[in-house]
């Protein structure tokens, strides 16, 4: 079979198609366009070898390495065959530092810088809602940390959305903030949630891919980090709105305000009924020492009663007496004033009486009948002879009848 | 949001709830009636809390991707 130039390069693209691979080299001769960059990979020893490379602008900010000359690096790719040259080149697809010094130093730039950014700062972080229903879940569906977090997730009826992500390498970068990016473009989740079981310092690169780390501190849906690390943590860990060790530790988190929730429930409720039972107890034993109270005094006034009868029969009967006594007393004084008026008018009649009898004693008329005489001049009774005077007339008053006379001498 | 609405109403009823025990807590003599009245209003959003709490089973659901075979720009 003969083919066309034109097909058999195309039969040798569609055969390199499946050839993804993973080399590592030098970087050199580097030639910036303006959607794509071009560059040589070369082994630094042994016999010369050269792979023409091209890398797009996208993909190349997105792997966060400035090219330099002479830089060694891994690059994972595909290759192809341009036709109007001939040329086989590797379309580039992630771009990895070597060498742990120079992933350290990568690191430690990174982090300086975007901690000078203020992109770490607690202020900036976004509170996880407590209560939280809608998951957006990011991680690969081949490893152990997705069956970790589903395990370790209380059921309390989650919808969690699944997002497959690529977690190993620089190739998960692209993956990671697509799915950050779809989640917060095309869901309502609540939280995010990145998971990755731990892993050796370079598998963990694209967590510190500057693309990675502003995708997740961009995230307008809070984001919650999941990722196993041994050494340095992970940028996007520090970058992210919380941060726990572990996929288990990460479904524990999503879980505690719900399972700790059951558990205050069970406590206020045992706090609430307590407190009631409390009220109605103290209210009971209220009640008792009231009745109790009640009783006593009930009891106390049965008990006086009789002494309260017996008092007032006594009180009664002593009033009753007095009355009595005050009647006769009224009588007895009535009698006495009677007897003693009595009395007093006989005492008094007996004077008057006596009074008579001295009046009758002394009556003159009594001493005429014994022959007396009484001698007037005019109505002046004469006692003594020197009232009288010779020839003077007087008048005689005998016991009966009277006579007038004419005085001849007197003798004195 | 529905869904939205419901934790912001469990939320909301846990909050009642502690306000209610507080509420005992802080009374120093307490009106039987008004206690039989909270007690009620209590155990309705215990009721109601235990049911959002209630064991459901989660809903898995992966994204299908969409973009999955677009270039990346």
């Amino acid at each position: 079979m003969v083919y066309s130039v034109s097909n058999y390069l195309d039969k040798l693209n569609i055969v390199l198609e499946g050839e993804k691979a993973k080399i590592k080299g030098e970087i050199s001769r580097i030639e910036k366009r303006e959607k794509t960059i071009y560059f040589d990979l070369k082994d630094s020893d042994g016999e010369p070898a050269v792979l023409n490379c091209l890398i797009f602008r996208s993909v190349y900010k997105m792997m966060g390495i400035e090219f330099q000359e002479g830089m060694e690096v891994i690059i994972g790719g595909e290759p192809n065959i341009w036709k109007p040259i001939g040329r086989l080149s590797i379309k580039v697809e992630s771009v990895e530092l070597v060498g742990e010094g120079v992933l350290q130093k990568a690191y430690e730039f990174l982090k300086k810088k975007l901690e000078k950014e203020g992109l770490f700062a607690p202020e900036r972080k976004k509170k996880i809602p407590v209560f939280p229903t809608k998951i957006g879940l990011i991680s690969s569906r081949y490893g152990e940390a997705i069956h970790d977090f589903n395990a370790n997730l209380e059921n309390i009826g989650f919808k969690i959305k699944f997002f497959d992500s690529r977690v190993e390498g620089q190739e998960a970068v692209p993956d990671l903030i697509k799915a950050i990016d779809w989640f917060n473009k095309k869901s309502d989740c609540e939280v995010l949630v990145v998971i990755r079981g731990g892993g050796s310092w370079e598998s963990l690169q694209a967590f510190n891919n500057e693309a990675v780390v502003r995708a997740i501190a961009g995230s307008k849906i809070p984001v919650l980090c999941g990722i196993g690390h041994e050494r340095d943590i992970p940028l996007a860990t520090l970058a992210a709105d919380k941060s726990v060790s572990t996929p288990t530790a990460a479904a524990q988190f999503i879980s505690h305000s719900w399972r700790e929730t059951k558990q205050y429930i069970y406590n206020l409720q045992a706090k609430l009924l307590n407190s009631f039972e409390e009220l109605l107890f103290y209210q009971e034993s209220k009640l008792t020492q009231n009745s109790e109270e009640i009783k006593n005094q009930f009891s106390s006034i049965y008990h006086k009663f009789p002494l309260l009868i017996e008092g007032f029969k006594r009180i009664f009967s002593i009033i009753g007496q007095t009355i009595n006594n005050q009647k006769e007393n009224l009588a007895k004084s009535t009698k006495t004033l009677k007897e003693k008026f009595t009395m007093a008018i006989d005492t008094a009649n007996q004077q008057i009486k006596n009074c008579e009898e001295k009046i009758k004693i002394q009556d003159p008329k009594k001493q005429l009948r014994l022959g007396y005489s009484l001698v007037f001049d005019g109505e002046k009774i004469i006692k003594d002879a020197a009232q009288l005077s010779v020839g003077q007339l007087i008048k005689l008053q005998f016991y009966k009848g009277s006579a007038d006379s004419q005085i001849k001498k007197i003798k004195k | 949001m529905p869904a939205k609405k419901e934790n912001k109403n469990l939320g909301s009823s846990l909050k009642k709830l502690e306000e209610i025990v507080n509420w005992f807590e802080e009374q120093k003599e307490v009106d039987v009636e008004d206690g039989l009245e909270k007690v009620k209003q209590g155990v309705e959003l215990i009721k109601y809390c235990r049911s959002r709490l209630a064991e459901v089973k989660n809903e898995f659901e992966e994204v299908k991707k969409e973009l999955d075979k677009e270039n990346i720009k």
